[in-house]
């Protein structure tokens, strides 16, 4: 498959981002995926010529409508559910190789021993995040301390104290995870990890912003470096917070794009090419160059008589 | 007792009034600056005409969590002020606190408090009194719950518009009626069912004449309103979506209901509109048509507690206490015990 093999050699030696690229991407999709054809007509699109024209396609969709642009899918990821109904992303053997490209190009600590809380993906089978974890562990040095769940307990605790621990060794986890473990009141762990959480910080409960998660979780990884991690299971590509101003860095193949540099995140992800690669996420974000912040998640906010009947 | 208390209101409204229409209070960009001043206009006069009478509460401390949809809304409890002699806290809304308690230090009255509390303080500080009163999500209906104490709640509702017969000069006032406080008052309509075919067009320069009017309030979003619509829009037959008003014609009761978004359905018979709601039956709120006139029909299949003529959304007459049937003297004969 031609574009197949295009994308994969434009994720792996691409430079900047390709507009020829993405119009040929969502026109196959058009083409192929009869909901996103039905979506763009609404928007007044038929056929894309200019990148302006791609419609990005809010990820709500994903929650019922099934959202496939190739032949048959072999199987499918579903969304944490944290705001109540799940997502459902397709794939097949194709575009897993797709996603195990592109997560690996965005891992910034390729070089690094990495040990996961995240369980194994034939725990967790629905989970792109053990998906991610398990490209890892086929393609790095990963170890995973947890094989069961995604709970946390004071035997992760010290699984994670005794862990063997090269230098700045990654500790990769999500934010519950971390928000759970550094309330735990088991102890301090002085050993020096490069903590990746995956965001999500509502799931804490008390609704913690990042900075207040690693205030909190500095008390317990007193000699740590925090990092964080954004995807999500309709994305097949991450961002990382790798600058030291703590935003995302985004690439040529997970191209984002805004109007005067603020606004809810626009996505174009070449590796989504068995969905849909334009996607509308209700998060709000700051962009500056190739890097953007996230500020908030868009509610729809219940204000008195709000939005929601029973 | 009371006479002298309804005076003060009275003065205190005219007051009120006059400091908000000089920008003393708010910028004139907060909230549709006409639609407010109409209103406050309009509690004025049913409180001159109110003949309180005198009650005695039950409940010596009373709690009242006020809704942020609205601002004007809370002018709606002044029958109860005028008629029950109690304590009253009104807890406000972040996005309103300094427009409401701006009336209340008018009216400097020894047994109203009125402040802003977070979330938190909100449900500490309810717990020190006898009943409370709420409205808002259900959400906040869990939290009123876990305080054990009683406690009357008004959830989420909705209102909507029926136009049997096409007038430009009606099809302006429900126009009206939607852009009203953005959209997000449990009065403004939210949906029009009309027997004959809208013309798109003829709304959207309906619509930028009275824009000048009803323009988008200071906490409009932007964005809440993009991302919603562009969902809206997949399930819609056909839509109007201008920079900050979208209307959609649907067959099917929508999911989302971002502000300054407006659903129109054609009907032939009166069991479409129920069929149509489903669900949301015993959510609606008021019922909006030419000369106000009730119907049996309605009041039998939906929870509809209000019946107003076009372009008189925001007026509810006072008395009314946004459920069907709730009089001032059942204020209290508490609905919701834990």
């Amino acid at each position: 498959m031609k574009l197949f093999d295009e994308i994969k050699n434009y994720t792996e030696y691409g430079k900047t981002f390709n507009e020829e690229l993405a119009i040929e991407i969502a026109n196959f999709q058009l083409k192929n995926n009869t909901f996103y054809k039905n979506y763009a007509e609404k928007v007044g699109i038929n056929k894309i010529k200019r990148i302006e024209d791609i419609p990005f396609l809010p990820v709500e969709f994903f929650k019922n409508q099934k959202i496939f642009s190739l032949e048959k899918p072999d199987g499918f990821f579903m969304s944490s559910g944290t705001g109540g109904e799940r997502s459902k992303v397709f794939y097949n053997k194709k575009t897993l190789e797709l996603y195990e490209i592109s997560a690996l190009k965005s891992f910034p600590f390729k070089d690094k021993k990495i040990y996961s809380l995240i369980p194994p993906f034939s725990i967790a089978k629905n989970s792109s995040l053990s998906f991610m974890l398990d490209i890892f562990s086929r393609n790095l040095n990963l170890e995973y301390l947890n094989k069961k769940s995604f709970e946390m307990d004071e035997k992760i605790f010290f699984r994670i104290l005794k862990a063997e621990t090269e230098e700045n060794s990654v500790l990769f986890l999500t934010s519950l995870q971390l928000f759970k473990l550094s309330s735990l009141k088991k102890g301090i762990i002085t050993k020096k990890f490069t903590i990746i959480e995956t965001g999500g910080y509502k799931a804490t409960k008390k609704i913690y912003r990042r900075n207040e998660l690693y205030k909190f979780a500095k008390k317990v990884f007193i000699n740590s470096d925090f990092f964080s991690e954004y995807g999500m299971a309709e994305l097949f590509s991450q961002f990382y917070t790798v600058s030291k101003n703590r935003d995302y860095t985004f690439s040529h193949y997970n191209f984002v794009f805004t109007k005067n540099g603020k606004g809810l995140l626009k996505v174009f992800d070449f590796a989504n090419m068995g969905t849909v690669s334009a996607l509308y996420i209700p998060d709000f974000i700051v962009k500056r160059g190739n890097e953007f912040d996230v500020k908030g998640r868009l509610i729809s906010e219940i204000r008195g008589c709000g939005y929601v009947f029973k | 007792m009371s006479s002298n208390k309804k005076e003060k209101i009275i003065k205190a409204l005219k007051l009120f009034k006059q400091k908000y229409e000089k920008g003393e209070i708010v910028s004139s960009k907060k909230y549709q600056k006409r639609l407010v001043l109409e209103s406050i206009e309009h509690f004025i006069k049913e409180t001159e005409k109110y003949e309180a009478k005198e009650l005695v509460s039950p409940y010596k401390k009373i709690f009242i969590i006020l809704p942020a949809n609205v601002p004007t809304e809370f002018f709606e409890f002044i029958p109860i002020l005028l008629s029950y002699n109690a304590f009253f806290f009104f807890k406000l809304p972040k996005r309103n606190r300094v427009f409401i308690k701006s009336f209340f230090e008018i009216l400097n009255f020894n047994n109203i408090k009125a402040e802003y509390l977070s979330h938190k303080k909100t449900l500490k500080e309810a717990k020190n009194f006898d009943f409370i009163i709420g409205s808002g999500s259900s959400g906040l209906e869990d939290s009123l719950k876990d305080l054990r104490k009683p406690y009357r709640f008004f959830g989420p509702k909705f209102s909507f518009a029926i136009m049997k017969n096409f007038s430009e000069k009606d099809l302006k006032s429900v126009l009206k009626d939607f852009l009203s406080f953005d959209t997000e008052g449990c009065l403004s309509a939210r949906f029009l069912f009309t027997k004959f075919d809208l013309d798109l067009k003829l709304i959207k320069k309906i619509i930028r004449n009275i824009r000048k009017e009803l323009y988008p309030q200071k906490d409009f979003d932007p964005y809440l309103f993009d991302y919603y619509n562009a969902i809206n829009l997949y399930y819609s037959k056909d839509s109007l979506i201008l920079k900050r008003e979208a209307i959609f014609k649907v067959n099917e009761f929508p999911k989302y209901f971002p502000p300054r978004t407006l659903f129109v359905k054609r009907y032939e018979k009166e069991i479409e509109i129920i069929d149509f709601l489903i669900g949301a039956k015993n959510s609606v709120q008021a019922i909006l048509n030419k000369d106000g006139s009730k119907s049996d029909f309605f009041i039998k299949n939906t929870s509809v507690s209000l019946f107003l003529p076009f372009r008189r959304a925001q007026f509810p007459p006072f008395g009314w206490f946004f459920e069907r049937e709730l009089k001032l003297e059942d204020f209290f004969q508490f609905k919701h015990y834990p």
